[in-house]
């Protein structure tokens, strides 16, 4: 669903559904790799939407996406730490790949993955935004600089320590 | 374990992103550290993040929105700012009870009045004269005047009187203000005096006085030493007649029909306050004019010596 009204705010029920069909999905996938965590990203999400809606006669639907992350990464700074919850990543293509191989292999495969998660997973956040983007969106080091604002240089930066922080992690096999 | 290299910090995410082939990154690591990097590579592109579920998402989001009111709506507005309104306007009232002209003194009709004020001056006000100020007047010096008064100020800061006029400063002196709907007059006995209107000041010395009449400024001299009014008399020196009269009406509460060509003419004189008669009979008698007197009303007529 596009939005075609953008300097109208987004009060309206029509509008204010829209909105939501159009960036929920990208706040929460965006929450997710920053927080590593499904649940706290919904919900996080769900309150941006919640001050979206209160706020809603000061913002028109073309300032809407940039309000919402803006308000979520604010939100996100005021919680608390919540306790980290493991990644909640449904594998389907791995376990139709997997199927073919041998029971020895499918268990130590399945156990670098586990091992490959976790280690995401306690990531320090800005590393783990910028792998998870690369990774599991498929964004640019161009695309991922621009949307957070920052250098491509420095999104190279957090990927090559993030690579040597889950090398570390995983240690030898 | 992790092999530091030379090279630029960045070799590993070149190489995530196939800036470099396998064979020059395999040069730059270790073998077992090539098969981890490899396989973190091929594990984390299986890597899915399911999408959410935007039905049971949006449901949940209702529910939190009922609970919520969009900020346009009327909603209760906080006690603070009501307690915000209320120091307010309690300060603004305190700042009224001290600075504001909160206490008055009216001289009424035929009377004069006199009157000490807290830092030992002394006011005396003409028949229907006002005066306001304000509690803090010992460290404020500043009056406001509407009518006529004698002034004797005592020494210190700048003593300000107020009027429709403009304003007239003194820091210690003796003088009178005169400030009538038709007729501004200041007359400095004693000290200096100065006087403001508009952008125009003036000071005055003792003996000398100051009158605007019809934006009309006129310098005079004066040779008595304090208001005649203050001893029961009014007295004028080639003022309008209808001056005069003006002052005679506020003297005696009366109203006072006269020609209209002696309007202008000029007078020089004074009437006692005691008796309206007399004092009647002391204007009329040198500009020819007789005087008929019913209940408050007062028609000033031409004697058939002037008809003639």
């Amino acid at each position: 669903m596009s939005v075609i009204y953008e300097k109208v705010n987004v009060c309206a029920d029509a509008v204010f559904k829209s909105v939501y069909l159009s960036y929920f999905k990208l706040l929460r996938n965006f929450l997710v790799f920053k927080f590593g965590n499904v649940q706290r990203a919904e919900d996080t999400a769900q309150n941006a939407f919640v001050i979206l809606w209160e706020n809603c006669q000061s913002v028109t639907v073309e300032k809407a996406k940039s309000y919402l992350f803006t308000t979520a990464i604010r939100q996100a700074l005021n919680q608390l730490k919540h306790d980290k919850v493991v990644l909640q990543f449904e594998n389907q293509f791995q376990q139709t790949e997997i199927h073919m191989e041998s029971p020895e292999f499918l268990v130590l495969e399945q156990e670098f993955q586990t091992k490959l998660e976790l280690a995401i997973q306690n990531l320090p956040e800005k590393q783990r935004l910028v792998f998870l983007m690369n990774r599991i969106e498929n964004h640019s080091y161009n695309e991922i600089a621009a949307m957070l604002e920052i250098s491509v240089k420095a999104v190279e930066k957090r990927m090559h320590q993030a690579l040597l922080v889950l090398r570390k992690e995983i240690g030898n096999i | 374990m992790i092999q530091k290299t030379n090279l630029s910090e960045q070799y590993l995410s070149d190489w995530m992103s196939d800036q470099i082939t396998d064979a020059q990154f395999q040069s730059l690591v270790s073998t077992e550290d090539f098969i981890i990097y490899q396989k973190i590579k091929s594990g984390s592109s299986q890597l899915q993040l399911a999408p959410p579920d935007m039905e049971q998402n949006w449901l949940e989001l209702s529910q939190k929105l009922t609970q919520t009111q969009k900020k346009s709506q009327p909603k209760v507005p906080s006690l603070w700012k009501y307690v915000g309104i209320a120091a307010s306007l309690l300060l603004l009232f305190g700042i009224y009870q001290f600075f504001g002209y909160t206490q008055s003194a009216i001289a009424d009709i035929g009377s004069t009045k006199s009157i000490l004020l807290p830092d030992k001056s002394v006011v005396v006000l003409n028949s229907q004269s006002s005066i306001a100020y304000s509690k803090m007047f010992a460290m404020h010096r500043k009056i406001k005047l509407n009518g006529a008064a004698y002034f004797e100020v005592e020494k210190g800061k700048v003593f300000t009187v107020k009027t429709a006029y403009g304003e007239v400063e003194v820091l210690g002196t003796k003088f009178e203000v005169v400030a009538r709907p038709d007729w501004f007059e200041v007359t400095c006995f004693e000290g200096k005096v100065k006087v403001k209107s508009g952008k125009n000041a003036t000071i005055l010395t003792p003996g000398k006085k100051i009158r605007i009449i019809d934006s009309q400024v006129e310098y005079q001299t004066e040779t008595i030493p304090q208001p005649l009014w203050i001893t029961g008399e009014s007295g004028f020196k080639s003022v309008p007649f209808y001056v005069v009269l003006h002052a005679l009406e506020n003297q005696f509460g009366v109203q006072i029909q006269y020609p209209e060509k002696y309007k202008k003419v000029i007078f020089t004189g004074s009437f006692t306050h005691s008796d309206l008669d007399t004092a009647l009979e002391s204007i009329c008698l040198p500009v020819n004019l007789q005087y008929n007197i019913k209940d408050s009303k007062v028609v000033l007529s031409e004697t058939a010596l002037n008809q003639n």
